[in-house]
């Protein structure tokens, strides 16, 4: 008897951390925030490079938001709460990279930005996270 | 009555906003040598040098972090240059190829939990001191009462603030910064010789070029 309780209080255990370790922080979406041009067929350059000929701008962005709101409850009702998240397909570097056209030869990364905000009010928080990438494409 | 209710109410819309803004931006590297994202890199003279043209001396990666006082907008412009110096000095290099900066975390500090608790703070501060009032319009024992009830949520919504004023862990953002340094190869280096009469050996053309990027320190 006693047996058979621990055993199912080892499962109920196990089940219970799985719960908990499952309720953690989100993961956070490196690949939206990683300045990279791996694959890239032309060179990408972050340092300063003598500019080109003709060049054309190109400009990518990628990132995350969420939106948190709480009403409070009226007389004999609980308040409620909704909670709104988005986030980007691809990452600013892939969105940049697909923009280089076959004549170009090279590209600038003219400026890369980490934008973070945290706004919290008395029943609102949101939280905005963006890599906003800007560059040039030479021919 | 009804026009220090309002008041009360524009107070606290006012002083109830908190927003930390954290932005870090990186401009073109100004280094004496050609860094690159990618597996090419344009040289100093225009031309495009590909995997082919060079080997991998050494990879690289190191750590940097930009923080953000709470509740307040930061700008930071990322110099990455001295890091990169440091690595390029220590190792025989021409350039850095396949460079990342990947943001692996943010934290957002204490700003959530600092901006509750000042909330919190006015909240109760605000209350307080509506009852207070109410305990000196009252008046008598009654309205003693009243008054002392007031006081104390006053109090609490002080000692709310300043625990919120207390709660400073910046904000930050968490960088890996990695690449590879490399070397042209002598094949590639020949083939880029100047065809001058007096023109130099492939070493010398690696000279040339280094003075080209400017002196290099460490070497």
């Amino acid at each position: 008897m006693w047996r058979r309780c621990r055993s199912r209080l080892a499962v109920c255990a196990v089940i219970g951390l799985a719960v908990v370790a499952s309720c953690g922080p989100p993961r956070f979406p490196r690949e939206l925030f990683t300045i990279s041009a791996e694959g890239a067929e032309v060179p990408v350059m972050l340092s300063q490079t003598p500019a080109g000929r003709a060049g054309h701008k190109i400009q990518s962005e990628s990132g995350t938001y969420l939106h948190q709101h709480q009403t409070s409850g009226t007389v004999g009702m609980g308040g409620f709460s909704y909670t709104q998240s988005a986030e980007s397909e691809m990452p600013a570097s892939e969105k940049l990279n697909a923009q280089v056209k076959r004549a170009d030869s090279w590209v600038q990364i003219e400026r890369a930005e980490y934008f973070s905000s945290d706004f919290s009010t008395y029943s609102n928080r949101t939280a905005t996270r963006r890599l906003i990438l800007e560059g040039t494409a030479y021919r | 009555m009804t026009a220090g209710a309002v008041i009360a109410v524009a107070a606290m819309a006012v002083a109830g906003c908190y927003t930390t803004t954290n932005v870090a931006t990186l401009g073109p590297l100004h280094t004496r040598y050609p860094v690159s994202a990618s597996s090419q890199y344009v040289d100093q003279s225009g031309g495009i040098v590909t995997e082919k043209d060079y080997e991998v001396v050494q990879s690289f990666s190191f750590h940097h972090d930009v923080d953000a006082a709470l509740h307040q907008k930061t700008l930071t412009v990322l110099a990455l240059e001295p890091d990169l110096d440091k690595i390029m000095g220590a190792i025989d290099g021409d350039a850095i190829t396949q460079m990342r900066v990947q943001a692996i975390d943010y934290d957002s500090g204490s700003s959530y939990q600092s901006a509750g608790m000042k909330l919190t703070g006015w909240t109760l501060g605000i209350a307080g001191l509506t009852v207070v009032a109410l305990g000196v319009g009252i008046g008598s024992d009654e309205g003693g009462t009243v008054t002392r009830v007031g006081a104390v949520i006053t109090g609490l919504g002080v000692a709310s603030y300043i625990i919120g004023s207390v709660l400073r862990r910046p904000a930050s953002w968490r960088l890996d910064v990695s690449g590879n340094v490399v070397r042209r190869n002598a094949r590639s280096r020949s083939r880029n010789a100047p065809v001058a009469r007096d023109a130099p050996t492939a070493r010398q053309h690696a000279d040339v070029v280094v003075q080209t990027w400017g002196p290099r320190s460490g070497r």
